[in-house]
């Protein structure tokens, strides 16, 4: 004989199987049917505000040895980082056209842009910005320059830079230009005055 | 057994694990590749002149009976940047940045000793140096100057940079921050870059003085410039040729002996 005891604790177990199966069921059919009517079309990232604007970009022109100011349209943010990533992404853009007046590596970007603090930023780069740069003091001092003028004439505020590549503090650009400290913007301002 | 006992009785008992592990290391410890690349920094700087080679290896009985030279009060470090595993510049696609500074190292020194300046290398082979090394070895020799040697492209002729700190140094303490170690010589720095620059001109050899953020010169304490000798792509032989580099290196030194002439001041 079966005790009563063990005849309900088999019994609510039972129960309890048979209730979590057919939830999975219903859970499992109802995915199906979310999958048949298409993906989920809700968007990836927040939308961004933001309007087609007309910039000021420092160029480097290697060529002549000398950095220019030049205008360029690009979408800009509100937001005070997102906007300084496409500011310098802009700049890339321009680089990395053919024919380049000053020429990176393909693949040369910008991963993402951190606002520490109100007037730091630091700027996390592609492993190909630095590995497919060109080596030489002058090259990479233009490269360096013309990103932080850009981004202090459009991205007002900001007044110390740091370049990290893939993530990770860097040396040197590639083999020259000191990539470990905070660039202070009046030291690149004089920097800029000796390729006028 | 035989066999055993005659382990036992085996005088450096090698068998025993623990004694062939501590053989080994320090085999390993002692052999020459388990040393940090050799800086150039042990031999002081002759103050007569030598040729552009490294001078013969010493016998041990030489070597014991040399009295040890005095390091003079004067001296200039020359860094020939890069070597061993960074090439720095690829100039016109096959000249390598490391081997032109290595060339025209020696010429500068040449140079430098034929006007009463002592100078020393800070590499003399194709070895690998970190830059904080390179600072570190600058710092510790308490120099008169530092010059880094460069070659780069694009342009012609010669460019001249003084260090630019990044960052503001802060208000005099016992320390100084290594990013701005220079701050102390920054002046002085400028003033022999100037002189360089202008030695260079007066020869026509076509000189750019300019300032820019490069290590490890914001991390010395003395007075410090680099000397980039500029590749036109299309003519990049011309900055291994040694009659360029023989002029460069000549009004390199007439810029530095003429400002040392001076007590620093120009």
């Amino acid at each position: 004989m079966i005790p009563r005891h063990f005849q309900i604790t088999i019994s609510l177990l039972l129960a309890s199987v048979l209730i979590s199966g057919v939830y999975i069921i219903k859970l499992t059919h109802k995915e199906e049917a979310k999958n048949l009517l298409g993906a989920d079309d809700r968007p990836f990232l927040p939308p961004v505000e933001g309007k087609q604007e007309r910039i000021r970009v420092l160029v480097a022109y290697d060529q002549d040895r000398a950095l220019l100011w030049r205008e360029t349209d690009t979408f800009m943010p509100t937001e005070r980082s997102l906007r300084a990533r496409e500011v310098l992404r802009a700049v890339l853009a321009l680089y990395l056209q053919k024919p380049s007046p000053h020429p990176l590596g393909r693949g040369s970007g910008i991963r993402e842009v951190y606002l520490v603090t109100s007037d730091t930023l630091v700027v996390d780069t592609t492993p190909e910005f630095a590995e497919g740069h060109p080596s030489g003091i002058l090259l990479e001092e233009m490269t360096l320059t013309s990103l932080i003028e850009t981004l202090t004439a459009n991205v007002p505020g900001i007044n110390r830079v740091k370049f990290l590549v893939d993530g990770k503090e860097r040396e040197t650009l590639a083999g020259h230009a000191d990539l470990m400290s905070f660039y202070d913007v009046p030291a690149v301002h004089e920097l800029a005055k000796e390729f006028e | 057994m035989r066999w055993t006992r005659s382990i036992r009785e085996t005088p450096l008992r090698l068998y025993n694990p623990c004694t062939t592990v501590v053989l080994l290391s320090c085999v390993l410890l002692l052999s020459p590749a388990a040393r940090s690349p050799q800086l150039a920094q042990d031999a002081l700087p002759q103050t007569t002149p030598t040729q552009q080679s490294p001078p013969p290896q010493q016998s041990p009985a030489e070597q014991t009976a040399t009295p040890k030279p005095v390091q003079p009060e004067y001296f200039v470090l020359i860094d020939p940047s890069h070597g061993g595993d960074d090439n720095g510049a690829v100039l016109g696609g096959k000249l390598l940045e490391k081997d032109v500074t290595l060339s025209f190292a020696w010429r500068l020194r040449s140079e430098l000793e034929n006007r009463g300046i002592a100078a020393r290398l800070l590499r003399e082979s194709d070895s690998t140096i970190s830059l904080e090394r390179r600072a570190e070895a600058a710092n510790a020799q308490h120099i008169s100057l530092y010059i880094a040697l460069h070659a780069g492209e694009p342009g012609e002729g010669v460019r001249v940079y003084a260090p630019l700190l990044l960052s503001v140094p802060p208000a005099a303490g016992r320390f100084i921050p290594w990013e701005v170690a220079q701050s102390g010589s920054l002046a002085r720095s400028k003033t022999f870059a100037s002189a360089v620059a202008r030695e260079l001109t007066k020869s026509g050899l076509g000189a750019a003085s300019l300032r820019a953020p490069l290590r490890p010169l914001n991390n010395i304490l003395a007075p410090a410039i680099a000397v980039e000798l500029a590749a036109n792509p299309e003519e990049e032989q011309a900055v291994a040729s040694a009659r360029f580099q023989n002029s460069v290196a000549a009004s390199v030194a007439a810029g530095v002996a003429k400002v040392r002439a001076q007590g620093g001041q120009q």
